[in-house]
């Protein structure tokens, strides 16, 4: 019984990866824009005020999809983790190595898209707050897998421990996600619950959600383009690399 | 137009957290393209050297 599809489990062996996946980071770049475009125009210009709020609540378009965004990615990075712990797969470690940077940029944004929405509606650019708090351990988290990357030479070594701090600081997701519901905190709590009411008008939802799948798709573009540039650095004796550094394919 | 600019007052931080995302956005999407066509040229520079 086949549990992984071919195209999928062709994307495991890195001189696949390298030349089947140009075509995709493509299209994931130009939907993810044109995506993010569309919901930010939408929610900058097209959507009323909010009742309490006001205007400032327009922040809620590119802060919420990224912050929820980065849970996803540290996850991702946990479960690529357990893969290569287990499999010793090594397109695991490339997409460990690819996409803690961009999670730890992204979780900077997260937190400095926060910062500023709480200027106007809190009054105070920072409280201690056990969802801030947890995110900026997420950013910590970040910062820890690319620092292990850089500080161990061996990379099979690296990659061991890369994996088990991925798999360790995932803890850290489920405090981010319940921190509102567990603790007295000032920051909201979701609006959006996949298994319960939403809390959120239509008119908002829309370039909400627009720009949550918008941002999923352009950062799994992002990623894999990363991934692209490790898989050449880490494959550049391979005459299929070489062919490509000659111009004569990709 | 200046209504949307200025958005009674939050247009500061409205904008300014648009810019960085956008800024932020714009460095993560450009940076393996950037740093890709930079490894190809040092190849090729090495593969002339031999």
């Amino acid at each position: 019984m086949k549990f992984v599809p071919t195209w999928l489990s062709r994307l495991a062996s890195p001189q696949h990866f390298f030349g089947d996946i140009k075509s995709w980071i493509m299209w994931l770049y130009v939907l993810g824009t044109i995506g993010l475009l569309v919901g930010s125009i939408w929610g900058l210009a097209f959507v009323p005020p909010e009742r309490y709020q006001g205007n400032s609540a327009r922040i809620l378009f590119v802060h919420a999809p990224i912050a929820h965004l980065v849970q996803l990615i540290y996850v991702s990075i946990a479960i690529a983790g357990l893969v290569h712990l287990v499999w010793k797969l090594k397109m695991a470690d490339v997409y460990m190595s690819a996409a803690a940077p961009v999670g730890c940029w992204l979780t900077a944004l997260a937190l400095a898209s926060g910062m500023i929405w709480g200027m106007p509606t809190w009054g105070t650019a920072w409280v201690w707050d056990a969802r801030i708090v947890s995110t900026l351990i997420l950013f910590f988290l970040f910062i820890g897998l690319i620092v292990l990357r850089r500080v161990i030479p061996n990379p099979t070594r690296a990659a061991t421990a890369l994996s088990i701090l991925a798999i360790v600081g995932a803890i850290n997701i489920p405090i981010i996600k319940f921190s509102v519901e567990w603790f007295e905190t000032l920051h909201q709590p979701a609006s959006i619950n996949l298994f319960g009411d939403v809390a959120i008008a239509r008119v908002f939802l829309v370039p909400l959600f627009i720009n949550i799948v918008s941002i999923y798709v352009l950062t799994a573009g992002i990623i894999l383009a990363n991934m692209r540039y490790l898989v050449v650095e880490q494959n550049a004796s391979m005459t299929w690399i070489q062919g490509w550094i000659r111009g004569r394919n990709q | 137009m200046m209504e949307l600019l200025t958005m009674d007052g939050h247009g500061i931080y409205v904008w300014s957290a648009y810019f960085l995302t956008t800024l932020v956005l714009l460095g993560l999407g450009s940076y393996p393209f950037i740093r890709l066509s930079r490894l190809k040229r040092r190849y090729q520079e090495d593969n002339e050297l031999k």
